[in-house]
C-alpha cells in the first residue's frame, strides 16, 4: 500500500510558530491500494489575524522589487513546472492524480498549459494590455494620453479563493496578485490541497523574502467568522467557485472591497461547412477532441457541446467516426479521470439511453467507449443541453450556422469559450455575435484548453481590477 | 395449461412460504421469452445484447432496459388497446417526457395479488384491520398515480370504516390529519398512516410549529413512499424515525418505506416491521418479494458489485409480464445480507469545477 502524506498549506517560515495544531483528512484509494494524510494548520481567527498582519508587512519587499524582477522570479517558477523530471514535479503529479482522480497524464498537461502561458513575456504583455507600461508599477510615469504622471498601485493584500478543478491553476492567482506588488494570502480548496503549497515552495526556493509575500492556507468554505476576517483586510478578493460561492462571498465583503469572480461557465464550439471539407475533417477532429478531453472538460473553457454546419463535404455524420477515432488518440494520450460510481451512473444511464433510441430508429448517434472514458453523441437538439462531463461531447448539427443563437440566447452571459472554424468572411459576423452573447474568448478548434495570459478572463481585464491610480496631473 | 399470468399469480402466491429457486428461474425465462417475442423494441435492445430466448440460461443475464425507455416508447406486449389503466411517472425534470406504464385487465389482476401478498407480509404481518390515512389523493383524481391506486387495494383489503384518503383540491391540509389523528386516540384506533414521504415531512414541520404530538395507539403504523425526488428537502431515515416517535409515537420498528416505481408493478418494502414481528434482529433494509430479483452493477463495467459496495439498481420483476420484467435504474444503492438498500438517484457531476450545468442556470433564473 503506497502512503502519502501530504502538506495542505504553505506558511511563511516565521509564521509556522505560530500554529496552534494541525488536522489531518484521510483519503484512501482502495483501488489505487493507497492512503494518503494531508495536513492542514488549524484556522483559528488569532492565527489568520497574524498570518494576515505578517504579510501586509511584506507589501514593502514587493514594493521594492521591480516589476521586470518579479516577472523574471514567476517565469523561472513556470520554467520549473514545465520540466517533467523535477523531482517536486513528479511528486505534484503523483500526489494530485491520486487525490482528484485525473490521470498523471492529464495533471502533467494541465500543468503544462498552465504554465506555457505563464513566461516572462506572457507576463509583462499582460501588464502592458491591461495597464499601458509595466512601469506604472514601479513608480510614477509619464502617460502621454493622459498627460501626466501615473502610477499604479495593487492591494496592501489580495484574498484568493482556489478551486480544485484544474491542477495548476491557482499559480495564476498568485503571479496576479504579486505583478500588481500585493501579498497574498490564498484559501486552497479541500478538493485539491496540493498543489498551491508546492508552487509556494517553488518560489520560495528561487527567492526566499517572495516566499514570506504569500500564504496558502484551508478552512470549510463558507467559514463566516474566518472570512470574515480575511474579507476585511483585504481589498481585492479572487473567487474561484460555484454561483453560490461567489454570490455568497459578495454578499459579505465590506462596501469597496473589489471581488473579481470567476463563477463556473459554458464552453462550446462552432464549425462552417467551409471548413468541414474532406482534407481537413480528419484533422479538425482531432482538435476538437482535444478540446473535449483536456482537463476532462471540468474547465469553464472546455466545450460542452459542438455545433456543426450541414452542407459541406463532410456532414456532422459522417464526421462522427472522425470524431470517434480521434477520441480514441487522446484516450491514449491522457487517459480520462477515474469515474466515481454516481458520474459513472449517470453516463451509463445516457449510453443506456441513446441506444434506445438509435435502436427505435430515431434520429441520433452514439459513439462510446464501452467503459464510458469518452462518448460522442449526435443529436439534432431543440435547446443547448449541458454536457455531463467525463469527455461527453455533443454534435448538433445546424442547417444554418446563425441558428446558434436560438441555443445561445437562452444562456446569455454563461458563457465563457468558444471554439470557432469559418472562413474569413464569415468571421466579423460570429465574433459580433459571440459577443453580443457575452462570450469572453474565441479562438480555433483545438485552442481551446490553452488561453494566452493576455486574455480578458470572464470578459475582465483581471490586472487592470486589481490596482487602483494615483494621476499627478502637476508637471 | 394454466396461462402465463396464472402461474405467475400461483408462483406469487406461494412463494413466500415455499421459496423455489427454480421455478422462479424458469418462469424468468419464460417471462423474458414472451417479453422478446412481444416487445419488439425490447428485442432489438436483446438482439443488440446478444441475448435471445435459448442463449439465457439464467435469470441474471436477462437485459435489462433503462427506465428511460418507459419514457420514450410505450412497452406493451399487448395492442395498446387492451391498456386497461395507464400510470405515468411525475417526471421529475423540465421537458422530460413522462414515463408511462400501460397495464391489461389480467395485468392489474397480476399486479392486485403482488400488492397484497407483499403487504401481508411486510406491513400487516400481525394481520388485523386499521383505519387508514392516506397522505395521497385518491385513484379517482389521480387515476396516473401508481402509489394512489396501490394504497386503494391496501385500504380495500385492511381499512377499517372512515378510512380516507387526504390530498383533495386544497392539497395537503396538516390540520385534516392532526384531526383524524386526535379521533383516533380518543377512539383508541390503531391507525396505519400511509403515503407520501414529502407529506409526512410537512406534518412533522406542522406539529413542531403547532407544539402537537401524538401517542398514537398500539398497533399503528407508518408507511411512506416517494422518497423526496427533485425536491431541496431530504432528511435521514433515522430522522424520519426520530420524528415518527416524537411527533405520532410511532415506535421505529412500526415506520417503514416502501420503494414503488411505476415502471414496476411491484414495490419494495423495509424489512424491519416484519423483522418487529418475527423477533428477527436483521439491519433494516428492502427486501425483495420472492417474485423479484435486484441485483447491483458496477456502472463502470456493468458487473456485479461485491456485497455492500455501491453501484446502480437493477430490478427483476415478474408481475412486469406485460411490460419489461429487468429494469436497470440509475438509482445508487448497494447490497446487504437481507436484500439491499437505496442511497440516492445519480446526479452527475455537480458542476464541478467551472462548468456550468444548465440546471444550475435554471435554479438561480
Amino acid at each position: 500500500m503506497r502512503e502519502l502524506a501530504v502538506k495542505g498549506y504553505y506558511l511563511p517560515e516565521p509564521l509556522r510558530a505560530e500554529i496552534s495544531g494541525f488536522s489531518y483528512s484521510v483519503h484512501e484509494f482502495p483501488e489505487q491500494d493507497a492512503v494518503m494524510r494531508v495536513e492542514f494548520p488549524v484556522v483559528t481567527p488569532r492565527f489568520l489575524e497574524k498570518v494576515i498582519a505578517f504579510l501586509k508587512e511584506k507589501k514593502a519587499y514587493l514594493e521594492s522589487l521591480p516589476v521586470a524582477t518579479i516577472a523574471d522570479i514567476l517565469d523561472r517558477a513556470s520554467e520549473q513546472w514545465l520540466d517533467d523530471t523535477s523531482p517536486k514535479k513528479v511528486a505534484a503529479v503523483e500526489a494530485i492524480s491520486l487525490f482528484t482522480g485525473f490521470s498523471p497524464e492529464m495533471v502533467r498537461e494541465s500543468i503544462r498549459v498552465e504554465h506555457l502561458s505563464s513566461r516572462r513575456d506572457d507576463l509583462l504583455r499582460a501588464l502592458r494590455s491591461e495597464l499601458g507600461d509595466p512601469a506604472f508599477l514601479d513608480g510614477f510615469h509619464y502617460s502621454k494620453e493622459r498627460g501626466c504622471h501615473s502610477k499604479a498601485t495593487g492591494p496592501e493584500l489580495t484574498a484568493a479563493i482556489f478551486s480544485s478543478n484544474i491542477p495548476g491553476l491557482p499559480h495564476l492567482s498568485v503571479m496576479r496578485s504579486f505583478l500588481v506588488k500585493a501579498p497574498i494570502m490564498g484559501k486552497a480548496s479541500r478538493e485539491e490541497p496540493i498543489f498551491p503549497p508546492l508552487y509556494a515552495e517553488t518560489l520560495k526556493e528561487i527567492d526566499p523574502e517572495l516566499g514570506n509575500c504569500l500564504a496558502i492556507l484551508s478552512w470549510h468554505g463558507g467559514d463566516e467568522e474566518i472570512e470574515k476576517i480575511l474579507f476585511n483586510h483585504c481589498s481585492v478578493i479572487i473567487v474561484y467557485g460555484s454561483e453560490a460561492t461567489c454570490t455568497s462571498v459578495c454578499k459579505r465583503v465590506p462596501p469597496g472591497t473589489r471581488v473579481i469572480s470567476h463563477s463556473h461557465r459554458i464552453g462550446f464550439g462552432a464549425v462552417g461547412r467551409e471548413a468541414l471539407n474532406k482534407k481537413a475533417a480528419p484533422g479538425l477532429a482531432q482538435k476538437i477532441a482535444y478540446d473535449v478531453s483536456t482537463f476532462d472538460q471540468f474547465a469553464c473553457i472546455s466545450p460542452q457541446v459542438y455545433f456543426l454546419e450541414e452542407g459541406g463535404a463532410v456532414s456532422p455524420k459522417e464526421f462522427m467516426p472522425l470524431l470517434e477515432q480521434a477520441m480514441k488518440t487522446q484516450e491514449q494520450k491522457a487517459p480520462p479521470a477515474r469515474l466515481n460510481i454516481e458520474d459513472a451512473a449517470v453516463l451509463r444511464h445516457l449510453h443506456n439511453t441513446y441506444e434506445l433510441r438509435e435502436l427505435a430508429g430515431e434520429n441520433v448517434l452514439m459513439r462510446a467507449a464501452e467503459n464510458l472514458s469518452w462518448t460522442v453523441v449526435y443529436e439534432p437538439l431543440k435547446e443547448f443541453l449541458s454536457s455531463p462531463l467525463h469527455r461527453f461531447i455533443r454534435i448538433v448539427p445546424l442547417p444554418d450556422l446563425q441558428d446558434i443563437v436560438n441555443y445561445l440566447a437562452p444562456i446569455k452571459g454563461y458563457m465563457q469559450n468558444a471554439g470557432l472554424a469559418v472562413g474569413e468572411e464569415r468571421r466579423a459576423e460570429m465574433f459580433n455575435l459571440f459577443a453580443r452573447l457575452g462570450v469572453s474568448r474565441i479562438c480555433p478548434p483545438g485552442k481551446m484548453p490553452t488561453p494566452s495570459m493576455m486574455w480578458h478572463h470572464d470578459g475582465l481585464p483581471c490586472l487592470g481590477e486589481m490596482v487602483r491610480w494615483t494621476d499627478a496631473e502637476m508637471f | 395449461m394454466a396461462t402465463i399470468y396464472h402461474r405467475i399469480t400461483e408462483y406469487i402466491k406461494s412463494s413466500f412460504t415455499n421459496r423455489d429457486e427454480n421455478a422462479f428461474n424458469r418462469l424468468a425465462l419464460e417471462v423474458f421469452s414472451f417479453q422478446y417475442t412481444n416487445i419488439p423494441i425490447y428485442q432489438k435492445l436483446c438482439d443488440k445484447r446478444g441475448a435471445a430466448p435459448g442463449k439465457v440460461s439464467s435469470w441474471r443475464d436477462i437485459p435489462g432496459i433503462s427506465t428511460e425507455g418507459f419514457k420514450l416508447f410505450e412497452l406493451f406486449s399487448k395492442p395498446p388497446a387492451e391498456a386497461k389503466r395507464i400510470f405515468s411517472t411525475s417526471g421529475t425534470t423540465q421537458g422530460v417526457k413522462k414515463g408511462r406504464a400501460l397495464f391489461s385487465e389480467e395485468g392489474l389482476e397480476l399486479m392486485d395479488t403482488a400488492i397484497l401478498e407483499n403487504a401481508r407480509r411486510c406491513l400487516f404481518p400481525d394481520s388485523g384491520k386499521y383505519r387508514f390515512l392516506i397522505i395521497a389523493p385518491p385513484p379517482e383524481k389521480a387515476p396516473h398515480m401508481i402509489m394512489a391506486y396501490g394504497m386503494e387495494q391496501l385500504k380495500k383489503k385492511y381499512g377499517l370504516p372512515g378510512s380516507r384518503f387526504l390530498i383533495g383540491e386544497r392539497g395537503f391540509v396538516p390540520e385534516e390529519l392532526a384531526k383524524e389523528l386526535k379521533l383516533a386516540e380518543h377512539e383508541n384506533i390503531s391507525i396505519a398512516l400511509i403515503g407520501a414521504s414529502l407529506g409526512f415531512l410537512t406534518f412533522f414541520d406542522y406539529c413542531a410549529l403547532q407544539g402537537l404530538a401524538f401517542n398514537l395507539p398500539a398497533g399503528s403504523r407508518t408507511l411512506d413512499a416517494g422518497g423526496y425526488k427533485g425536491k431541496e428537502r431530504e432528511i435521514a431515515r433515522d430522522e424520519f424515525l426520530s420524528l415518527g416517535s416524537r411527533f405520532l409515537g410511532i415506535p421505529p420498528a412500526m415506520s417503514i418505506n416502501l420503494l414503488g416505481m411505476t415502471e414496476l408493478g411491484s414495490q419494495f418494502y423495509d424489512n424491519a416491521l416484519k423483522n418487529h414481528f418475527n423477533g428477527s434482529p436483521d439491519k433494516r433494509c428492502k427486501e425483495n418479494p420472492p417474485w423479484t430479483r435486484t441485483l447491483v452493477f458496477d456502472p463502470r463495467t456493468m458487473k456485479e458489485v461485491p456485497l455492500g459496495e455501491k453501484g446502480v439498481l437493477w430490478h427483476l420483476d415478474l408481475t412486469n409480464l406485460e411490460r419489461v420484467a429487468a429494469i436497470q435504474t440509475d438509482d445508487i444503492g448497494r447490497r446487504c445480507e437481507q436484500g439491499f438498500e437505496i442511497l440516492g438517484r445519480a446526479r452527475g457531476s455537480e458542476a464541478r469545477g467551472c462548468s456550468l450545468s444548465i440546471e444550475e442556470i435554471t435554479k438561480k433564473s
